[in-house]
């Protein structure tokens, strides 16, 4: 059947890109799919140490483009799940070390092989970005319910859909319930108003997060987290389920749209 | 064919890196010549940052972030994209690019012509005015080439451009009615003859050259034919 | 009623709601390139060239800046009479 490559990028950085992407391939991988996650960095590594799999690095991305080992020896499996394995970023200084061609003939040489793959794109819209959307089938939108967050995402929307590299979905991650009741927190309404792409997911503030990325065991291993939950209800949605979003407590008052949150998701 | 390519693409080097000029043409052939251009000369490309330069094509984001990405594939890093054309100014913003570079503009080639016929006397503007651009005289004002939007010809005489008049105009600055304005595509932004101001309809049909005048305190359009004149 | 006014306004003085209203002109700016000060210009402009033309009621025309969905529209509501017209002979 082919896989989809989704390409999980958000403009700003520090939004939640590599958590996003680790917990993603993890969910989808206990659901059963094969699942490959790229690191597309350049130069930095991010998503080895939030998967807990630094220390099994031989080869990275840099070594397949250049020939210096073929695809498969790059590839490290993750023991805890039956078929999920990253290729890791190099630690190169080279800027221009993968091209977008690199990147899109990788994942043409992958797709036979597996349902999934998910490519964690760098912040920003230069070389790194560039070369992570190349192969995208999809493109997940990570924000944050915040300021900066939401307009950099905006221009990575209006980016994406000029030059037709859709469809865009997006995750709102670390939304804090308290935060919102509050009147001190954008909702994930508002965040949609101003937006206007659909949404596949939003993903609660949960200090789970943090503690099982310390232990390099990514949260959504542990079915009991919210956040946990969140990323395997957004695994079943890129799945073609139709699942409803979490009810996560939201502002009092009459003008609180319920409906658009309670709406069963999917594709 | 290699004459052609050094038409189509020319290499500057400049302070940021390369400039390279792209020439007119249909946008799928100089793509292909840049491209070849650049595969002829691999090594001397690799890791360099271009400037391109469009004239004025316009671009989409497609167009463009395609092309962005097969000059990576090359090695190379495209910062800038420099246009005469808003739309492809625009395109390259959405895109993170630059739409300036550091190299100072080329000086307005204003050449006042020493030629006085039945005392009138006219300027030549032998170039096209790019946005931005704006010449004034009290005489008569002969374009050759364009006038792009959001430049200005102002001209106490009449103004004829033999090329796309699409920026702002205005003959008989001072008030003579009976300044004409002519050119082979007249689809100005605003056109004033003395003190009327008149907005073109959108055009049907293919551009033809125009000659337009006060008539009945109007000001009308009229095609253009060799016999007519005043 | 009072009561619920008051609420109201204390909802728009939270600091969420601030943040949205000053996104929604982030976004126009950062979409259509145009700063709010250049918008009403922009504004301005448009109502001095069209009164220029023809005699207007500044009060029927009718301009504002719209979201629908991603996309911005400069909505303008102008009754308009062409003043140049081509003679095609």
């Amino acid at each position: 059947m082919g896989a989809t490559v989704a390409t999980i990028t958000s403009g700003k950085g520090g939004v939640g890109k590599t958590t996003t992407t680790a917990n993603l391939a993890v969910a989808l991988a206990m659901g059963g799919k094969k699942v490959v996650c790229v690191d597309g960095d350049i130069g930095l590594r991010n998503l080895d140490v939030v998967l807990g799999l630094e220390n099994r690095i031989v080869y990275d991305l840099v070594d397949v483009v250049e020939g210096r080992c073929r695809l498969r020896q790059a590839m490290i499996r993750d023991k805890r799940l039956p078929e999920l394995y990253l290729i890791p970023a190099a630690q190169t200084r080279d800027k221009s070390a993968v091209s977008p061609s690199d990147m899109v003939r990788l994942c043409d040489e992958l797709r036979p092989e597996v349902d999934w793959i998910l490519i964690d794109s760098p912040a920003g819209i230069e070389r790194g970005f560039r070369n992570a959307v190349a192969p995208a089938d999809l493109v997940v939108v990570v924000t944050n319910p915040e300021v900066s967050a939401v307009r950099d995402a905006d221009r990575i929307i209006g980016l994406i859909e000029a030059e037709e590299k859709g469809p865009a979905r997006l995750i709102i991650n670390r939304l804090n319930p308290a935060l919102v009741r509050r009147g001190d927190m954008l909702t994930a309404d508002d965040v949609l108003e101003l937006l206007a792409i659909e949404l596949i997911g939003i993903v609660p503030e949960d200090e789970h997060v943090i503690t099982s990325s310390n232990r390099g065991q990514p949260v959504a291993l542990d079915g009991k987290s919210r956040a946990g939950e969140a990323f395997h209800n957004i695994a079943r949605r890129m799945n073609g389920e139709k699942v409803p979003f979490m009810n996560l407590e939201q502002k009092d008052g009459f003008f609180n749209r319920l409906s658009r949150l309670m709406r069963p998701g999917g594709n | 064919m290699v004459n052609e390519r050094r038409q189509n693409v020319q290499i500057k080097g400049v302070k940021d890196g390369l400039l390279v000029t792209l020439g007119e043409g249909a946008w799928a052939d100089l793509e292909a010549a840049l491209l070849q251009h650049v595969q002829d000369r691999a090594a001397f490309f690799k890791g360099a940052r271009v400037a391109l330069d469009v004239g004025n094509h316009v671009l989409r984001a497609v167009e463009m972030g395609a092309l962005r990405d097969k000059l990576s594939d090359y090695g190379i890093t495209l910062w800038a994209v420099i246009s005469g054309s808003p739309v492809t100014e625009q395109t390259a913003r959405v895109l993170g690019l630059a739409t300036r570079i550091s190299t100072p503009r080329p000086e307005r080639a204003i050449r006042p012509i020493d030629t006085q016929l039945e005392g009138e006397n006219a300027i030549f503007v032998q170039r096209t005015l790019r946005s931005g651009y704006k010449v004034a005289h009290k005489g008569h004002i002969i374009v050759l080439g364009d006038v792009n939007p959001g430049a200005e010809v102002i001209a106490g005489g009449s103004v004829v451009v033999w090329g796309r008049l699409k920026g702002l105009v205005h003959a008989g600055a001072d008030g003579d009615e009976s300044a004409i304005v002519c050119a082979l595509d007249l689809e100005p932004m605003q056109l004033r003859i003395a003190g009327l101001v008149a907005v073109a309809p959108r055009r049907r049909g293919k551009a033809e050259p125009e000659m337009a005048r006060i008539l009945n305190g109007q000001v009308v359009a009229e095609p253009w034919k060799p016999a007519r004149g005043k | 009623m009072a009561n619920w006014l008051d609420w109201l306004t204390g909802q728009k003085n939270k600091s969420a709601n601030q943040a949205k209203e000053r996104l929604k002109l982030v976004l126009i700016n950062d979409r259509t390139d145009l700063s709010p000060a250049e918008l009403e210009l922009l504004k301005n402009e448009l109502l001095e060239v069209i009164s220029r033309h023809i005699e207007i009621d500044p009060a029927a025309v009718q301009i504002t800046m719209a979201q629908e969905g991603r996309e911005q529209r400069l909505l303008a509501d102008i009754p308009l009479k062409p003043q140049m017209r081509r003679r095609n002979r």
